[in-house]
């Protein structure tokens, strides 16, 4: 489609830049860019260019579904193939949003279809998506490719079985971590018996078993795919025989190995591990032995990530898995592999770029798990480290200053001390030097999350050194609302902050309202809001959604939990009743 | 389009934490709300104790957490905290019981009593089966079950919390449930039921049913009657069979095929 318009003159001196410039060089250098952030600065030159931007337009980002109608969406940018949606706020993941919040992507689908859309791939997180959505994308979209849900919630199997039915030209179905309600396996039967185009297929997040034979007759004829990520049920003996079928895979989730091997299971399924060159990313592995993980071995020597979050390893274990992966760049562990694990990991992972550390069993208080000396260990042995996520029992202001210290290069910098308020454990100060050290000395740091005992001191500094910084989360800290303040009056490339359960109050909130233009959102649960304060906000920003929900039974001046983002769609249309856009 | 042979959410619905002896009373009330019928749930006016709910799920907040000012809250209290996602910590831990290769454990709570036992539900394979081993453990009577009065006319009444968190009346939902579409043939689907009952049904045929076995796979139609598994082709029987009970081969004499 042609851009309207031949280089018309405009007021800017561009113009003559514009009306030199021929429509199908345009077009041609526009194709090629792909990053979001630049075709946001080539649609601000001028007129001109923004036509010819939008026109070129297949690829939309939409990191707040609220910020924008899909009819904006799809007037501007008519001619998308594939659409990322976020939804709810991140906290919804950990029940601080009450269900039937919102952020039903079928509204989006119904304009997509309207408008005739040619729509390839959708992927959406912490959206509720419902089956009949799911069905209507299956029967609406002839061209429809890649289906990717994270973190989503109300639909059944049964939507997963329309998409199988009717989408004939499915390359990717990933289904993660989201909230299904999983009535059977029964859907991956439903995919035709010659439908042969999958790369990806990721259904780990499903308990029902699935007809194993469907799969592997599935996995014989898509010769083509690249990702495999089973469920629970599939056995060893299952899983040699889908990768005896599928050597080409770079990515593999395995089931449960929990059966014991014969010598002669055992050894097949090595031969199977052997004959996978390709594999990059491995994880699943379930209630795995170490008598389990030998056979993997053979794989393991050009793994980039391996995800051990769902196996609760020993040090020795990790260890002997880690020394046959030379390459490995990312690590996901849970805590029952300890600080000796953690050890093994800083000898034998000197490419590591990011770790996460998860917690096994949050309901008691275990004497093992992980403490700082872990994580001093990793910094040691992994210089090259950027991303961490880390939940431990205890830590102290010096182990996060040496950490820094070794590990300069961090973006992302995530710390959970698990109780709340904890304090250095070792000197009783609070944590506040930890965090100073971390935003001091890491300059490109884009992302953190802090946490234990803390004071207005780490804000101040937060808010003066964390330049980069996008994304802050704070929970329990902070002294008085001058602390949030400083954030808002610093940190430039701000563009999400959630905070919950700290002294922050009016005062904090109205400080800012001017940095909220630039934020995608703001999100503050059991402080000290009041209505009052929200409602001054909403009047001194318009433009703004200023949204409370309301709880049963809750003071009525508080505003417990505020939601604040930009948005060009104006208030939501289709709030529950108890949240309140002010 | 899916046919489960009973009803019921889960695996194995028995995914219980905890099993509660109670005192009657507290399910004598629950014939008066007749809505609740529909999803398996009767109301319960026992009440729990606090311990135990705050433990099970902290995402359950017992009281307000709001109150920055105040002691800091330990982690069994608050909403949301740690962050992490409930995807995870369900499918990691399974609430206080450890499924081990052996068996399910489940802790045992009988009011009044100072302490709590441990059952392996694997152990069973059928209500009658684990309400005589609670009986015998604890040196009490349970009797009987009826779809209608539950455990009424006797003096404790077995009770469970399901993966919900809700109080369930022990006995209501089938003890476990097959999804009939996994399978494409009836020996495929006669190997699964052997290994789930740990018992052995053999070789099916049309003259004489499944003889020489100790038991017999039959199953209830859509008009109500008790057919034997294996008569009719399998895609008609995976459309008509509403329940599936495997008999013993004395019991199953009357279906006259044996």
């Amino acid at each position: 489609m042609d851009p309207k318009g031949k280089g018309s003159p405009d007021a800017s001196g561009l113009a003559r830049v514009g009306s030199t410039f021929p429509d199908e060089v345009m077009q041609i250098v526009l194709a090629l860019l792909n990053s979001h952030r630049d075709r946001s600065s080539v649609s601000l030159v001028c007129k001109n260019w923004y036509d010819a931007e939008r026109f070129s337009r297949t690829h939309v980002f939409i990191g707040n579904c609220y910020s924008v109608s899909p009819e904006i969406v799809t007037r501007r940018f008519p001619n998308i193939r594939k659409v990322t949606l976020k939804g709810k706020p991140r906290f919804a993941d950990f029940n601080l949003v009450p269900p039937n919040w919102g952020a039903d992507i079928r509204s989006w689908l119904l304009v997509f279809a309207a408008r005739n859309l040619c729509l390839e791939e959708l992927r959406l997180k912490r959206m509720t998506v419902s089956d009949e959505s799911l069905k209507f994308l299956s029967l609406s979209f002839p061209n429809f490719k890649a289906l990717s849900l994270l973190h989503c919630d109300g639909f059944s199997t049964d939507g997963l079985a329309a998409i199988a039915t009717h989408c004939m030209n499915l390359a990717e179905l990933d289904i993660q971590e989201n909230d299904i309600n999983d009535k059977s396996g029964s859907w991956l039967s439903c995919f035709p018996e010659n439908f042969s185009s999958l790369e990806v297929l990721n259904f780990a997040n499903l308990r029902n078993e699935v007809n194993f034979e469907a799969l592997d007759r599935l996995v014989s004829r898509c010769k083509s795919l690249k990702v495999l990520k089973v469920n629970k049920n599939i056995s060893a003996e299952q899983l040699k025989r889908l990768l005896v079928h599928a050597p080409q895979l770079t990515e593999l989730g395995t089931g449960t190995f929990l059966q014991d091997l014969t010598s002669c299971q055992y050894s097949e399924l090595e031969s199977a591990f052997n004959k996978c060159k390709n594999l990059k990313t491995l994880s699943g592995l379930s209630e795995v032995t170490a008598l389990h993980l030998t056979p993997l071995y053979p794989a393991c020597t050009n793994l980039i990530f391996l995800n051990l979050s769902y196996s609760a390893l020993k040090d020795v274990q990790l260890a002997k898995l880690l020394v046959r992966c030379p390459c490995l760049r990312r690590l996901w562990v849970l805590e029952t592999v300890g600080d000796k694990g953690l050890e093994a990991v800083g000898s034998n992972c000197p490419m590591l770029e990011d770790l996460r550390v998860f917690p096994a069993d949050t309901f008691e208080d275990i004497a093992h798990g992980v403490t700082e000396s872990g994580f001093v260990s990793v910094s040691y042995g992994c210089p090259r480290l950027r991303y961490v996520l880390y939940f431990c029992q205890q830590m102290t202001n010096a182990a996060v200053a040496t950490i820094v210290h070794n590990c300069p290069n961090f973006t992302h910098f995530r710390l959970c001390i698990m109780n709340p308020c904890q304090p250095d454990y070792q000197t009783n100060e609070p944590m506040d030097k930890a965090f100073c050290a971390v935003v001091k000395t890491c300059a490109k740091l884009q992302r953190l999350a802090v946490s234990g005992l803390l004071t207005d001191v780490t804000f101040e500094s937060i808010g003066r050194y964390a330049k980069s910084l996008k994304t802050l989360s704070v929970a329990f800290a902070g002294s008085s609302d001058w602390g949030m303040q400083c954030v808002l009056g610093g940190c430039p490339k701000l563009r999400k902050l959630e905070i919950r359960d700290c002294p922050f109050g009016n005062a904090a909130l109205l400080s800012g309202f001017k940095k909220y233009d630039s934020l995608r959102s703001l999100w503050m649960s059991d402080c000290k809001v009041t209505m009052n304060g929200c409602r001054l906000l909403a009047k001194e920003r318009p433009w703004l959604n200023v949204e409370v929900m309301k709880e049963e039974g809750s003071n009525e001046s508080r505003a417990n939990k505020v939601y604040v983002y930009r948005s060009v769609a104006g208030p939501r249309r289709d709030a529950p009743p108890f949240v309140l856009t002010l | 389009m899916e046919k489960p042979v009973n009803y019921g959410g889960g695996d194995l619905h028995l995914e219980a934490t905890e099993l509660r002896l109670g005192l009657p009373g507290s399910d004598g009330h629950e014939k008066q709300s007749s809505a609740s019928v529909k999803n398996n749930k009767r109301t319960s006016t026992e009440a729990m104790t606090e311990e135990s709910r705050s433990k099970s799920n902290s995402n359950v907040s017992d009281g307000r957490n709001g109150n920055p000012d105040g002691d800091p809250p330990t982690k069994a209290q608050v909403v949301g905290w740690p962050p992490i996602r409930s995807y995870r910590r369900n499918s990691f831990q399974p609430k206080k019981t450890e499924i081990d290769g052996a068996g399910m454990y489940v802790k045992v709570s009988l009011d009044g009593a100072p302490y709590l036992r441990k059952v392996d539900l694997k152990v069973y394979k059928s209500y009658p089966d684990l309400l005589k081993a609670l009986e015998s453990m604890f040196k009490l009577t349970i009797g009987q079950y009826s779809e209608r009065e539950g455990y009424n006319g006797s003096e404790y009444a077995p009770t469970y919390e399901d993966k919900d968190g809700d109080w369930m009346l022990v006995g209501d939902v089938p003890w476990e449930k097959v999804d009939l579409k996994v399978y494409k043939s009836y020996p495929d689907l006669l190997k699964a039921l052997e290994s789930m009952f740990k018992l052995t049904i053999g070789q099916y045929s049309e003259r004489e049913g499944y003889n020489g076995s100790e038991y017999a796979p039959t199953y209830e139609d859509k008009d109500g009657d008790w057919m034997l598994v294996g008569d009719v082709p399998w895609d008609m029987f995976i459309s008509s069979c509403k329940r599936l009970r495997i008999m013993k081969a004395s019991e199953a004499r009357g279906l006259g095929c044996l």
